[in-house]
């Protein structure tokens, strides 16, 4: 006798589809795609193009289109040039400030805010409005605290025994403040991004590690860094691209200064094009510019391409 | 059918797609000076002054009386903050539109006379006009066309605070070690700012006129017509004076004009060197009266000073020149021009039409302005008149880093005439 194991039944699978059957063409994705197409051609590569073509001329501001082609001269001077240096060193620190304070406080904020306590809708509401408060109106709170002679800030410093600073007028101060006020704009976004993140963290994990006895630590460490990794490299990515080219915050606090000390790159394009009407050395040092987030941008994709490669070689 | 349809609708939308380009890339300039005057139009005009409190409203008065005048003009003002006025009028310019009419101070006009931004002018007045026009009006000639006609001329004084200056028990500074000692004690004594000026790169285009206050007040130029001589004795001096003022301890830092303009009306503060028609907004308020407040020359030894010189002008790109040349017409003859004095006052304007006695009366401190005037000077640098922005922020950048880290007034002019003179020609 002869016993058969059993067998699960085969699952009926659908017919394959016929092979001598044509696929209907249909214009309707190619214009769906076109539409898009078509906007970042007219909005984005003209534009491009057209300042990677102006960076090669003398265009001034009031007759743009009466420019001479000059070659790589834009390109010598700024090379040559300890300024432009300077201004790229200057973007540099800002963005990692900025990007290192706000990814922190952020997090933390958003770990904060993810605990359940009385209160805490409205928390969230308060600690969203940075934010939403348009950046004009945030230039102008932090220059009445940075003050020198009737600021908060040296209220403060003054009570704390440390004497006044130049907040603003002081290029040792001047970064710092204006990082300050970056952060504190900055940072109800990174919160929120982090809070949906924490949100979606299975709440059976947290169970099964509390059932397997584990700390805080190691639950941080093993459940909710993980799901949250992905979305901090996401969020530092868009931080560094728009600390870059971050303008009106700088421009309106310190037009650059004190001394050039927080003259980014960025300053620098508009100093040239509309205090200097040199459109075309604004050109050049905005290709560089642009040269450098690709930089930053292609850094970013190694990391998460060995990122994903790690994580499929521990699945 | 269904793809023909799907092909037409896209076909459309790149021909729409193409006009809308087509239509985005800017105009080359008017191709004629538009409908004669008589049939009038509206005329746009540029000006920051409109959004000056008080003073805005009394300008905006005279120049609509050219709507009686011609019935079928209407004027209509463009509003532009004074930080951002030349920048919003070069992209304009710069995209062939633009106001019609514009009111442009004077480091502005080279840029805008050389590229050919400006319609001239030649020929447009009424002979008696012609003969009033005060000879500053000459500044505004390039390559032999007046592209432009005075304005206002905005004279500079140092003013103060009476109550304040004898709450302090000081008397009014006649040199610049005066005014710093004046600007301790006023701290000392009475816990308010006892000296500001403009000192911050965020504000640079009047703190050029401002400090250039203080170059001509030692005797100083930036160039004499060939060179620049950023770094001349007298340059120096300047630069020294000004570092001795913001040290001094009574010293408004960090304030910008409009934070201390404020503070003076509240009689917060108690000297400012500031020009005229601020001084009057700042005495028109419900703070500081007119009779609290006295003037004197700048406290320097050369005696000169900077004026704030403001053109009216007409652009190129206008549709509506003939218009436009009209209203100025209308504007220099002798009936307009006191209407004119009166809107602008404390200002010198076009002619030399006097400013009402009662007005003069009532703001006594308007003397020193007057007499500060006979002896001032544009803030262009003669014979690099189109560099002036890219001098004006080499030098103040330098001028802050003196204030703020410790380098004299010799490295930071030094520092100055180096880099300037390697700025492209």
């Amino acid at each position: 006798m002869t016993t058969h194991a059993p067998t699960r039944d085969r699952i009926p699978t659908a017919d394959p589809p016929p092979r001598n059957k044509r696929r209907r063409f249909s214009w309707t994705p190619y214009l769906f795609i076109g539409l898009a197409v078509l906007y970042l051609v007219l909005f984005a590569v003209v534009p491009l193009l057209k300042g990677l073509d102006l960076s090669f001329t003398d265009t001034r501001l009031l007759n743009p289109t009466g420019g001479t082609y000059i070659g790589f001269e834009n390109y010598e001077r700024l090379l040559g040039s300890g300024a432009f240096f300077k201004s790229v060193l200057t973007t540099l620190v800002y963005t990692a400030f900025t990007v290192v304070a706000s990814l922190t406080l952020g997090t933390i904020s958003a770990f904060v805010i993810n605990r359940k306590f009385p209160g805490r809708t409205l928390a969230r509401a308060v600690m969203v409005m940075p934010w939403a408060v348009p950046t004009v109106a945030v230039v102008l709170v932090f220059r009445w605290i940075y003050n020198d002679s009737s600021g908060v800030a040296n209220a403060a410093t003054t009570a704390l025994g440390l004497g006044e600073r130049g907040w603003l007028t002081d290029p040792d101060y001047g970064m710092f403040s204006v990082v300050v006020a970056t952060v504190w704009k900055v940072t109800p976004f990174v919160m929120l991004v982090v809070l949906a993140a924490l949100q979606s963290v299975p709440e059976d994990l947290y169970e099964a590690t509390r059932v397997d006895g584990a700390g805080s630590y190691s639950t941080f460490k093993l459940v909710v860094l993980p799901f949250l990794m992905p979305t901090l490299r996401v969020v530092g990515l868009l931080m560094t691209i728009w600390s870059f080219r971050r303008f009106e915050i700088i421009w309106l606090l310190t037009g650059g200064g004190p001394v050039d000390a927080t003259t980014t790159i960025v300053i620098d394009v508009y100093r040239q094009a509309f205090n200097n009407s040199q459109l075309g050395v604004a050109a050049a040092i905005g290709m560089l510019g642009l040269v450098l987030s690709l930089i930053v941008t292609a850094i970013y994709f190694v990391l998460e391409l060995r990122a994903n490669k790690q994580n499929g070689a521990n699945a | 059918m269904k793809n023909k349809s799907v092909m037409k609708n896209a076909a459309s939308l790149a021909v729409f797609a193409l006009a809308l380009t087509a239509c985005s890339g800017g105009g080359g300039g008017a191709q004629d000076d538009g409908p004669a005057a008589e049939e009038g139009g509206t005329l746009t005009f540029a000006n920051w002054q409109w959004l000056e409190p008080g003073r805005g409203e009394d300008i905006l008065a005279a120049v609509k009386q050219y709507e009686t005048v011609n019935p079928a003009a209407t004027i209509e003002t463009q509003e532009i903050t004074r930080a951002d006025y030349e920048k919003t009028v070069s992209t304009q310019i710069g995209s062939g539109g633009g106001p019609d009419i514009m009111i442009i101070p004077d480091p502005f006009f080279p840029e805008l006379a050389a590229s050919g931004a400006l319609e001239p002018l030649d020929g447009i007045l009424d002979p008696e006009s012609e003969e009033a026009l005060r000879p500053s009006n000459e500044t505004y000639q390039f390559e032999g066309e007046q592209l432009g006609l005075v304005w206002e001329a905005v004279p500079y004084a140092l003013f103060y605070n009476d109550t304040i200056m004898s709450e302090a028990g000081v008397e009014p500074p006649g040199t610049a070690e005066e005014l710093a000692s004046a600007a301790k004690t006023i701290q000392d004594e009475t816990g308010k700012t006892g000296f500001v000026v403009r000192h911050q790169l965020n504000e640079e285009a009047p703190w050029w006129t401002d400090y250039s206050n203080w170059v001509y007040g030692f005797g100083g130029a930036w160039s004499d017509g060939e060179n620049l001589t950023i770094n001349s004795e007298e340059n120096v001096a300047a630069a020294d004076a000004y570092l001795n003022a913001y040290n001094s301890g009574g010293f408004g830092v960090g304030d910008d004009a409009s934070t201390y303009r404020s503070k003076f009306a509240a009689g917060e503060v108690g000297m400012v060197i500031d020009n005229s028609s601020a001084l009057l907004t700042m005495v028109s308020g419900d703070g500081v009266e007119s009779s609290e407040v006295s003037a004197s020359t700048l406290p320097f030894p050369g005696g000169g000073s900077a004026y704030a010189g403001f053109a009216i002008g007409i652009n190129a790109n206008s549709d509506n020149k003939e218009l436009a040349k009209d209203f100025i017409k209308w504007m220099m003859t002798a009936d307009a021009q006191s209407t004119f004095v009166e809107a602008l006052f404390p200002s010198g304007i076009a002619t030399d039409v006097e400013a009402p006695a009662e007005l003069v009366e009532a703001n006594p401190w308007i003397e020193a302005f007057y007499e500060q005037l006979d002896n001032s000077s544009s803030v262009v640098i003669p014979g690099f008149e189109t560099q002036t922005p890219q001098v004006r922020t080499i030098v103040l950048t330098q001028v802050e880093r003196m204030l703020t880290t410790g380098i004299s007034a010799q490295e930071a002019m030094d520092a100055a005439q180096q880099q300037a003179e390697n700025l492209a020609p």
